[in-house]
């Protein structure tokens, strides 16, 4: 027993050491996750977007189009979009706030008085980002698939689950880089800019870079083939063309590729925000 | 506070009194600037274009079940950008195998490579009961399935059971081409001049879906906004001859559309050829029909002269004339 | 002698200045501190004296530039050195989207309490720092006295057996004041070590057993209230303060000019 967990009173037993095993890191971590979850539903943003996507989507189901029945593909196209423009704003304004809300408001120094390390707290709020969009995403895609199922009379299970793992992945690689956007730029309006932007040029850029390349001359050429190769290409997880005109499901290992392509990015961004935040004075 | 709200009211009612004597004046001095009563178009301007455009290449990609080309993609890519759908209505019976090589080409990366995988990257249309992978067709000819085939494309429900053919799929693809109407409606809202919308939504209604009445309806709002297009004026006449039956105004209304086309469209560099050829084929089936041999020889042989395929034209006028006596084939008028 | 649980040994802070031709600013030079075990220890300076830092250091908020700090034995830069501690900051600002028992309960799992007690324990301070009316409503319906209190209540949730307190009461109506004082005599008779800064040298010459006088990062003076008073030959702490940080009364000076003329 470290003299910090000796009980002083013989009386009371001794608490568990925490913040210093993998047990305490864990519990740490997933504690700071639950808050970061229950401030998602207890925010506003959720519900008016949540409200917003099914309005507009029952709204454009509402309509006929030349006495045409089951006509489903352009209803399931604007669903999706919604759906992931909603998910992206959630996921950045989210995570772009949490370190520099708990600066702000103070709320990191009684936390960081604890036995709690400056990595678990980032792991943790990015823990808690990444479950809470998961959650509003799950919500989601149910709306979505009921929607669909109900004008298409089919439901491809499967192919929803692929698109919406797929798609939660992607959004942790977009709270990574968020949250180490948030620790590089104090303000989170700068965060969420520059994030936003980032991340739809990706979206709709990225997978043509190496086209781009290669009709360039060098220098050009090379650098932007390094950053072809280099950003992490967001776009491979928008698999709602698959989804919207029923193509069949992706391979089982090229699915699971993606996820770990995901999850090597987000990592990466993780340990950077990590290694920026324990350097950054908190006072 | 009463007496601000009484002049608040009061500056408003002269505000709109000033507003209600000046417009007139306005509008004579600088004419309308209402051109429409349309509240997108008077919103949006002169963009609703650039979104029309852009919902009828969505129209297109749809029908290719969302494999398309981008604008990074080569100059081959988009030349073979030319519309599937339009290219469907304008040679009937096409299929995706008659089409022109991906555009994706080989994978230029690792990256580009895994990505495939990720996005519609298979050359299919709507309706159609394969998607055109060689393993596909082989299953369709009774020759099996190579279970170890990794295709992508595959779609969704499509039974390889040689017991069951392709009848099954086909059940299950029949009217698919109705997810292209919404596009092809909103390009037709947002650009009320941009006739391909109707005439191929028309097509797709009438042909696949069945719905005469609404292709008719369509195009008739087309021909509202466009007077006297010769192309709508062309569908218009398909629907009367093949749908109604009803001959004469068939007749008339291509007659019309081949006069027309004349006017609008041989003062142009380019003239609109292909659509020349339809009129004139779809004339000269009708007199054949009606026994209007005159007519008839007179419209194949106008359209021999531009057709691409003179050996096909000449082989139909050969038919009339040997399978008809003389007397039938009269001189032209 | 009571084992030592607090120590500083040559405790060294500097800062980058943001003052052209001013490279760096020392915030804490070479400060040695030492705090018993069961003592009420009073930290007082000036604004600017290097008390927020010396405890930012305490707490791992920064990274001492020489010199080493403890509690309990364990170096400061180690998390498991906060695990016997409790703290309570000067500006008390906490979730304003949870309830003060969400607020406890979350620090409890912090502190891996065992489920059998965290309720005991949430029921128990929400008692001591009288919000139990209150333990339902979101923070942000809370006025500021209410705030400080959910400030102290998660600051004891652990039961700590060193309390750092940051200006306890600053803030407060005399009320609230007077029962911050009654909690802290209260920690004091249960053994516990409590070492707080403040102004209110009223409170701090009443309730503390040994008081630090720091003035531009210098300790200047520490010992016990009345060893103080004596060896300044002051009437009171506020003197001796005074006299430490060399405070002059321009008043007093004018008085004994014009005497001596």
């Amino acid at each position: 027993m470290t003299p910090a967990t000796h009980s002083l009173d013989p009386a009371r037993l001794p608490e568990i050491a925490a913040g210093t095993d993998r047990s305490g890191t864990l519990n740490n971590v997933l504690a700071i996750a639950g808050i970061v979850i229950k401030e998602m539903y207890r925010r506003k943003d959720f519900y008016v977007l949540f409200v917003l996507t099914a309005l507009i989507t029952l709204l454009m189901g509402s309509v006929t189009f030349f006495n045409q029945e089951n006509i489903v593909r352009y209803l399931k196209e604007i669903c999706l979009f919604l759906i992931w423009a909603a998910s992206l704003v959630i996921t950045i304004t989210t995570a772009a706030r949490q370190i520099p809300a708990e600066r702000e408001q103070r709320t990191l120094f009684p936390l960081l008085a604890k036995p709690v390390t400056r990595n678990q707290l980032v792991i943790g709020k990015f823990l808690g980002c990444w479950f809470a969009s998961g959650i509003s995403l799950l919500l989601f895609y149910l709306f979505f698939g009921a929607v669909a199922g109900a004008k298409e009379h089919e439901w491809p299970v499967l192919n929803y689950f692929q698109a919406a793992v797929l798609h939660w992945f992607m959004l942790g690689i977009v709270c990574a880089l968020t949250m180490l956007g948030s620790v590089v730029f104090d303000a989170p309006s700068s965060t969420n800019t520059i994030m936003l932007i980032v991340s739809v040029g990706i979206l709709l850029v990225g997978r043509h870079l190496n086209k781009v390349a290669l009709k360039m001359e060098e220098p050009g050429q090379t650098i932007v083939y390094a950053i072809y190769f280099v950003l992490p290409h967001l776009e491979l997880f928008d698999v709602r063309d698959l989804i919207v005109h029923n193509w069949g499901l992706i391979p089982w290992h090229i699915w699971a590729a993606g996820l770990a392509y995901a999850a090597v990015y987000s990592a990466i961004f993780l340990a950077l925000a990590c290694l920026m935040f324990r350097r950054k004075a908190i006072n | 506070m009463r007496a601000y709200l009484l002049s608040i009211f009061l500056l408003l009612m002269v505000g709109f009194s000033l507003a209600t004597t000046l417009e007139p004046w306005f509008q004579s001095w600088a004419g309308s600037r209402a051109q429409s009563e349309n509240v997108l178009q008077v919103a949006l301007g002169d963009s609703r274009r650039m979104f029309a455009r852009h919902f009828f290449t969505k129209a297109d990609a749809y029908f290719h079940n969302g494999y398309y080309p981008s604008i990074y993609d080569s100059k081959e890519g988009e030349k073979q950008e030319r519309s599937a759908v339009k290219g469907a209505h304008e040679h009937e019976g096409h299929s995706a195998e008659e089409c022109e090589e991906s555009y994706l080409g080989a994978p230029k990366d690792w990256i580009d490579r895994f990505s495939r995988h990720f996005f519609a990257s298979q050359h299919t249309h709507l309706g159609e009961s394969d998607c055109g992978h060689d393993c596909c067709k082989k299953s369709k000819e009774g020759k099996g399935h190579d279970e170890t085939c990794e295709h992508k494309g595959h779609e969704a429900g499509h039974h390889h059971d040689q017991e069951d053919g392709h009848d099954h799929a086909e059940a299950a693809k029949a009217g698919q081409e109705r997810e292209i109407l919404p596009w092809l409606r909103l390009s037709a809202e947002m650009d009320p001049q941009r006739v391909e919308s109707y005439v191929i939504a028309a097509f797709w209604l009438r042909s696949k879906l069945g719905k005469v009445d609404e292709a008719e309806q369509f195009l008739r709002e087309g021909l509202r906004a466009n007077p006297g297009d010769c192309e709508i004026q062309y569908a218009l006449g398909v629907i009367c001859y093949e749908d109604r039956k009803d001959i004469v105004r068939a007749r008339n209304l291509l007659e019309l559309s081949m006069n027309r086309w004349r006017e609008q469209e041989s003062r142009k560099p380019e003239p609109n050829i292909l659509l020349l050829g339809q009129i004139l084929n779809q004339l000269a089936k009708l007199e054949r029909e009606q026994k209007n041999y005159p007519r008839a020889l007179e419209c194949y042989t106008l359209l021999k002269q531009i057709s691409p395929n003179k050996e096909a034209v000449q082989n139909w006028i050969d038919e009339m004339k040997t399978n008809l006596p003389p007397s039938a084939v009269a001189s032209p008028r | 002698m009571s084992e030592a649980i607090l120590k500083t040994d040559n405790l060294r802070v500097e800062y980058r200045s943001r003052e052209v031709g001013q490279e760096l600013k020392c915030a804490l030079k070479g400060l040695n501190l030492e705090v018993r075990r069961g003592e009420v220890y009073g930290f007082l300076g000036p604004n600017g004296a290097g008390k927020t830092t010396t405890m930012n250091v305490l707490l791992g908020f920064v990274n001492a530039t020489a010199g080493d700090a403890w509690l309990f034995g364990v170096n400061v830069r180690e998390p498991i050195a906060r695990q016997r501690i409790g703290y309570l900051p000067e500006q008390t600002c906490y979730y304003k989207f949870l309830t003060a028992e969400e607020i406890l309960r979350f620090y409890a799992k912090i502190f891996r309490i065992p489920k059998a007690d965290v309720e005991r324990r949430i029921d128990a301070v929400l008692k001591l720092v009288d919000l139990d009316h209150a333990r339902k409503r979101q923070i942000k319906t809370y006025s500021k006295g209410m705030q400080q209190r959910v400030g102290l209540a998660q600051a004891l949730i652990n039961d700590p057996d060193l309390l750092i307190l940051d200006e306890p009461t600053s803030g407060l109506d005399p009320v609230g004041r007077m029962k911050v004082r009654e909690i802290i005599l209260r920690l004091k008779n249960e053994g516990k070590t409590v070492f707080f800064s403040s102004h209110e040298l009223g409170e701090v010459e009443t309730v503390c057993d040994r008081v630090a006088i720091l003035a531009q990062g210098e300790l200047k003076a520490e010992g016990q209230v009345s060893e103080l008073v004596r060896l300044h030959q002051q009437p009171n702490l506020e003197q001796v303060f005074l006299k430490i940080i060399g405070y002059h009364d321009s008043s007093d000076s004018l008085t004994r000019s014009r005497q001596a003329a």
